[in-house]
């Protein structure tokens, strides 16, 4: 039987879960910017529950996603799982490698050791650094930590967007966070989004109910 | 004791650093690779050994897991190796270096404060060398070894997004040897074959490292030329066409004098699917065989 959003999380514990979000984003946002030199603007988060099976199309509608975009998808796991996806709908190669090289022209940096590998290198690394950035202050928020598996740069499709709802049970229902970013003074945008399901649910409630805590 | 046995013992190198890039400490997997002792390297910079990981990558990286406790992975299919070892097994040709999976990740103290950093570096030369070799078997024509149509089509899907995502120029070259049954009909196929290997020579001589020569059919071969207009794959077609002409080629006391027909197609602003592509360029080879061979035909776009 489907779970109804409601049974997952009620509306306060969403709109907590959502103001925990953007203090994690701010502060993600912040230290990017000072330790990394990556400045982003994050908008404020969302967050919607969807079945499994409709993972996919539920991204595709919510992203505009079609054949010229860019993921990056990285999974990690402790007592907060799931998968953390970056997408770019539309990204330049110049403005990704733009991001990592803020002041040179990227094309002849030799920042990466391989040049073949320049473009997916970046992507890799950008998604990298903005997921870990992210699930680790929700996480430290949380007061926990997680581990993560190496990332995968994958173009858009919707053949590569189901394999997302795969490590998910057929009728299990995922909770997404969902928010978009861009880079200051750049073209690049895109949309963060971060996928965990009902084993989740007792420690995001557990979480929530500790961060209200402290601000009763 | 256990864990201080295992960082010794375990298969794979790691390095524990300080928030200043101190080796805090050094495993025996590394001193028996790298030839530098634990005593030597802690308590030292690890640029000091390895100047080259003072870059911009590895720096960043390192403060990303220093600030978000996340983890780092530099891959061996985009990196290489992080630390320069001196590859002693069978594919030292190939990899001077041994080829390594790195990974970096936090380690917290008892508050839970990031005070170290790990560095894991697994040996893969092997892996990489066996999966070179396999990629090369799967992706080469057996007689000529140059690509083979499987391999086209997966480089050409690729070169056709990149010019849909980036509209960039892509042109394709189909070209046949005229009258080339008539060589293994008169000849016999070891000469058929011969002429072959030394026509793909000749062509692959004259390409761009980035252009893609591979055999399409039996004597039919395509090439395919990223950020190339119409103009400059015609002009190449024209150049290939007078290559063969000129040349002659020998097998054992036979010397022969072949001609080359060549369909060329582009895309421009015509959006032609990929497909389409591929068909203009056949339609066109085959209007240049029609029209007397030796020609060059480029196709309407």
């Amino acid at each position: 039987m489907a779970i109804t959003s409601e049974k997952m999380l009620s509306p306060e514990e969403k709109d907590t879960l959502k103001e925990l979000m953007n203090i994690a984003f701010g502060s993600a946002s912040a230290d990017l910017a000072e330790v990394i030199n990556i400045y982003l603007k994050l908008s404020i988060p969302e967050i919607d529950i969807t079945g499994a099976e409709n993972l996919a199309d539920y991204i595709i509608k919510a992203v505009d996603l079609n054949s010229l975009s860019t993921l990056v998808e990285q999974k990690f796991w402790g007592p907060l799982k799931g998968q953390g996806v970056l997408i770019f709908p539309r990204a330049e190669r110049e403005d990704i490698l733009s991001v990592l090289h803020p002041q040179e022209d990227p094309a002849s940096s030799n920042e990466f050791p391989f040049h073949p590998g320049l473009e997916q290198g970046a992507f890799l690394e950008v998604g990298n650094i903005l997921l870990g950035a992210c699930v680790g202050k929700i996480a430290e928020l949380m007061e926990t930590y997680v581990t993560y598996s190496p990332p995968q740069v994958l173009y858009g499709c919707k053949n590569n967007l189901d394999f997302l709802s795969a490590s998910l049970s057929k009728d299990c229902v995922a909770i997404i966070l969902k928010t978009s970013f861009e880079f200051y003074k750049k073209s690049i945008q895109g949309f963060l989004i971060i996928i965990t399901d009902q084993s989740s649910v007792d420690f995001l409630k557990e979480g929530v109910k500790t961060f209200l805590e402290a601000y009763e | 004791m256990i864990y201080k046995q295992i960082f010794q013992m375990v298969d794979m190198g790691i390095v524990i650093l300080d928030k200043d890039f101190m080796v805090f400490r050094w495993n025996n997997w590394m001193e028996n690779r790298t030839g530098l002792n634990s005593q030597e390297v802690e308590g030292k910079s690890l640029f000091q050994f390895y100047p080259d990981l003072k870059a911009p990558w590895f720096l960043r990286n390192c403060k990303a897991v220093f600030t978000f406790g996340n983890f780092a992975f530099f891959s061996q299919h985009l990196h290489g190796y992080c630390f320069p070892i001196k590859n002693t097994s069978f594919s030292f040709l190939e990899f001077p270096y041994m080829q390594q999976n790195c990974t970096l990740g936090p380690l917290r103290d008892k508050e839970g404060s990031i005070q170290y950093i790990y560095i894991m570096v697994q040996d893969v030369t092997e892996i990489a060398a066996y999966q070179r070799r396999l990629s090369f078997l799967a992706n080469r024509d057996g007689l000529t070894g140059i690509f083979n149509r499987q391999y086209f089509n997966e480089q050409y899907t690729l070169e056709y997004q990149r010019h849909v995502r980036y509209g960039r120029d892509l042109s394709l070259i189909m070209m046949d040897l005229d009258y080339f049954k008539k060589i293994n009909d008169q000849y016999g196929h070891l000469c058929g074959d011969s002429v072959l290997k030394t026509f793909t020579e000749l062509i692959q001589e004259r390409l761009r490292s980035i252009d893609l020569l591979a055999r399409y059919g039996g004597e039919e071969f395509i090439l395919l030329l990223p950020e190339t207009g119409s103009c400059a794959a015609t002009k190449l077609a024209g150049e290939l066409r007078l290559l063969i002409r000129e040349h002659t080629f020998t097998f054992k006391e036979i010397s022969l004098k072949l001609t080359a027909s060549f369909g060329v197609s582009s895309l421009g602003t015509s959006g032609d699917s990929r497909e389409e592509l591929i068909r203009k360029a056949d339609a066109a080879l085959y209007k240049a065989k029609k029209e007397g061979r030796d020609k060059v035909v480029l196709a309407e776009q």
